[in-house]
């Protein structure tokens, strides 16, 4: 793998397991402000949503800094303004934007550099986890046998276990096993 | 009442019957990560279908569309990969690969003997999963089904499969779009 392990949801990853969501990727009125939607532009809102889904810590003023900064460089929506004189024009918008799939990748390129992670992003570092592979068989196991989705990681009622890879730069694989099954932990 | 259980199980033996037929397609039958990868996607995808509608042929349906961009990806995917040794090209054979097909890596002892009954057994596979998947989907057919398949992954014509069996061509064909389209056990033996 001749590029560094990035451990929170990879595009490539994200955009797999969401699209297995019928008419994700089409815009509808609710789309533009929705974590899960395939559909861009994003609001700002939409961006922070989906950032935070896919394992960041940020919020709207990150994004909207990192958007000053040049960091990301969403399109911006105009507002309008007026002079003393009563003369009006416009100015781009401080905050409406417009993020695409590339902004908001510049973004969480940004925020995973500089350690803003959440909880799971943290537990697939530790782990030596791709993000994307954890969720997928996270939701596999829990539709397999009815349990139910939870917003982590965790499956009640299954053996989770981590397997090391073969090659020391791949990632590890999480896969889950009915209960009781016995298992042998390795160093 | 349809039970749940059980058409989770036919789901999940179906979605990965087509991953393992899918990675034979592209050679990487021995990838037993990218297996399970597709496997749990096309399941995921037929689960949301069984889910909202309770049509079990609807989410294979929407498991076989799927599957179409799983061999998208994948065939992007093995692009940018380092081919095996034995398909580098040779001196004055640039089409080489273009030759050779699954059942090199896939060995088919009975493909040519058309009369020889051919089972699972015929097949050298890369590994004892494989053959766990496989044995899985073969439960989930009538016996003639069961049979027709095992022959079509022997890399038999409809032709063949019907001196073999010794049933008309017609309906091998009918039997194989039918399992093509996700039916199982819908037609008698």
């Amino acid at each position: 793998m001749a590029d560094r392990k990035r451990h929170y949801w990879l595009r490539e990853d994200f955009d797999e397991l969401m699209g297995l969501l019928p008419g994700n990727d089409l815009a509808d009125p609710g789309s533009a402000d929705s974590s899960i939607s395939l559909a861009c532009p994003k609001s700002l809102k939409g961006a922070a949503a989906e950032l935070k889904l896919r394992g960041l810590k940020c919020d709207e003023a990150d994004l909207a800094f990192l958007a000053d900064k040049g960091i990301a460089k969403p399109q911006r929506g105009q507002s309008l303004v007026s002079d003393d004189q009563g003369n009006v024009g416009t100015v781009p918008s401080a905050k409406v934007m417009f993020w695409s799939k590339q902004d908001i990748d510049a973004a969480a390129e940004w925020l995973y550099e500089n350690e803003q992670w959440n909880q799971w992003t943290h537990f697939c570092w530790v782990s030596n986890l791709r993000f994307g592979q954890a969720v997928r068989a996270h939701r596999y196991m829990c539709a397999r046998h009815n349990l139910g989705f939870t917003t982590s990681f965790d499956a009640l009622g299954v053996v989770t276990v981590i397997e090391a890879p073969d090659d020391p730069d791949d990632y590890a694989r999480v896969r889950f096993y009915p209960k009781g099954t016995k298992v042998e932990v390795r160093e | 009442m349809v039970d749940d259980k059980e058409v989770l199980d036919r789901l999940d033996c179906y979605a990965k019957a087509i991953a393992r037929n899918l990675l034979l397609k592209f050679d990487s039958a021995h990838d037993r990560h990218r297996a399970e990868d597709i496997a749990q996607n096309l399941f995921l995808a037929g689960w949301q279908v069984w889910k909202a509608k309770g049509n079990e042929g609807l989410a294979k349906h929407r498991m076989s569309d799927r599957a179409k961009d799983e061999a998208e990806r994948l065939a992007n995917e093995l692009k940018n990969e380092p081919q095996p040794l034995r398909y580098l090209p040779t001196a004055g054979s640039d089409d080489e690969r273009d030759d050779v097909d699954a059942t090199e890596a896939y060995h088919v002892e009975s493909a040519s003997s058309p009369h020889r009954p051919v089972g699972v057994s015929a097949l050298s596979r890369a590994s004892p999963v494989e053959d766990m998947i496989v044995q899985e989907y073969l439960e989930g057919l009538t016996e003639r089904q069961r049979r027709i398949v095992e022959c079509r992954m022997a890399q038999m014509t409809v032709k063949e499969i019907s001196q073999t069996l010794g049933v008309s061509t017609s309906t091998i064909e009918r039997e194989l779009t039918l399992l093509q389209k996700g039916f199982h056990r819908d037609q008698g033996d």
